[in-house]
């Protein structure tokens, strides 16, 4: 009788090398005797690599996996490469995306205007120079809302580096508020992850536990309030030993910070293998 | 045909007779335990994978005409049973930081690879795509245009439209990337290597 096909969740805890000896053996014998075994776990191992290059996976599982794929340095190119490939592959689809879509408004357009009666160009023109000028207004509108919009960010984003700063680390900062924050996602905050929003609090001092074993030579924090798509990223950051262990310092101006769900992506940066990220989050209270 | 061997060439028409009476299928066979065995020196970290593998089939090369005669069972299970002891003397003389001299059964403890640029990835992958024919390039740009939920659409479609199930072009796409990958690294130590001469 044929033995039965391992299941793809022991297939995956079997490539992220969580399972014991002997379970690891009788896989091994199957994915050299069994076509159809081996043809499994090379698919999963591939969408293994993919969800790790897609960030997809646990931070646990991250780490199981950088052990077990990122453990030499030509282990470590290899998954360079993989990025690589699906990087051009999808940026290749945008641009021709992107192209495909501006050749075909114009045909469609202007056949659109092909019309037999020429008694209908008069109207249909009048029509166009309004939608025109309209458009023109609107466009304007658009373009100053934006330039304020980048001067905004651009404002805050110098703020935020001025606080980063490296030779503003370690400065005790007046009226500033202290957050010890370990990874989590939103799903885990609690009121330990909580502060409450104080006219007299200017600035909020984070302190992001790093507790991947890999150390990076510098970080970057994206910052988010949940269900808003502004990020502002703050670039720069290096890692501290503090009391409870590896920690990044992060400091935000309170004024930035309005009440709701905040998350933050803490990726490495500067090494050779992609970075690994860690994410954290707090409630800010009225 | 097992690279550095110094079994003699019928030894070797022997193995492939013992792995299989049907030549053809042996050599078939031949080959994906050659590809498995790679990929599981690979999983132990194994500095050389190609060169245990060529030491895993030379090992059973001098043992197969005794083995045709008293073996029973699928060969494929005596080729796994000598790569773990070969996995097994790689691990010890790897935790006892020895030096040997047997390159084949160990090599040298791994090198440290310096991260290439990325535009050197780059060049090396435009390269590679060229040297595909239009219909593979095409295929794996289309495989990994889309990424996290959106692929999966994006797979189905390619596979509705090359007529195969999704298994079929996963496993296929694994073999086409796994083709480019080896393309990029050999272009990548040319590179190194000039580098390193200028």
């Amino acid at each position: 009788m044929k033995e039965e096909f391992p299941a793809d969740a022991l297939i995956r805890r079997f490539l992220l090398g969580d399972v014991d000896e002997e379970e690891r053996e009788r896989i091994e014998r199957r994915f050299i005797s069994d076509h159809e075994v081996y043809e499994k776990i090379i698919v999963l191992e591939d969408e293994l690599i993919e969800d790790y290059l897609e960030n997809s996976l646990t931070a646990s599982d991250r780490e199981k996996f950088y052990a077990q794929y990122g453990h030499t340095p030509e282990e470590r190119r290899r998954l360079r490469i993989v990025k690589a490939i699906k990087d051009h592959a999808v940026a290749e689809a945008m641009s021709s995306q992107r192209a495909r879509s501006a050749k075909s408004k114009w045909p469609n357009f202007l056949s659109a205007l092909r019309l037999r009666n020429p008694g209908f160009l008069i109207p249909v023109a009048t029509v166009l120079i309004i939608a025109f000028v309209a458009g023109l207004v609107w466009l304007m509108d658009i373009r100053n809302k934006r330039a304020e919009e980048t001067n905004r960010r651009a404002a805050i984003e110098r703020e935020l580096a001025d606080l980063n700063a490296p030779s503003g680390v370690g400065k005790v900062t007046p009226q500033a508020f202290s957050l010890v924050l370990p990874p989590g996602s939103v799903r885990s905050v609690g009121p330990e992850n909580e502060f409450r929003a104080r006219t007299d609090i200017r600035v909020v001092e984070l302190q992001l536990l790093w507790t991947q074993k890999e150390q990076y030579p510098g970080y970057q924090a994206v910052l988010r309030r949940v269900g808003d798509s502004e990020r502002l990223t703050i670039p720069n950051l290096h890692v501290q030993e503090t009391a409870g262990g590896a920690a990044v310092p992060l400091k935000l101006p309170a004024h930035i910070l309005t009440r709701g769900l905040y998350q933050i992506t803490l990726s490495g940066v500067g090494s050779d293998a992609p970075g690994q990220a860690e994410e954290y989050s707090f409630r800010v209270r009225d | 045909m097992p690279q550095n061997s110094d079994a003699p060439p019928e030894s070797f028409d022997e193995l492939l007779a013992w792995i299989n009476p049907d030549r053809e299928l042996a050599a078939a066979t031949y080959l994906d335990i050659r590809r498995a065995l790679v990929k599981i020196f690979r999983w132990y970290h194994c500095a050389d994978p190609e060169g245990m593998t060529d030491e895993t089939f030379e090992r059973v090369t001098k043992q197969v005409h005794h083995l045709r005669e008293t073996f029973e069972g699928d060969p494929k299970h005596f080729f796994y049973g000598v790569a773990r002891n070969l996995i097994k003397e790689y691990q010890k003389t790897v935790k006892s930081y020895v030096s040997i001299d047997d390159v084949q059964l160990a090599g040298d403890p791994p090198q440290e690879v310096d991260e290439e640029s990325s535009e050197m990835r780059e060049e090396c992958l435009s390269s590679c795509l060229q040297n595909l024919t239009t219909e593979k390039r095409d295929l794996i740009l289309a495989y990994y245009a889309r990424e996290k939920s959106a692929k999966i659409e994006q797979r189905i479609a390619v596979a509705e439209q090359l007529g195969v199930s999704i298994e079929t072009l996963r496993v296929r796409m694994y073999r086409l990337r796994m083709a480019l990958e080896q393309c990029i690294e050999r272009c990548l130590d040319e590179l190194e290597r000039a580098n390193e001469t200028d």
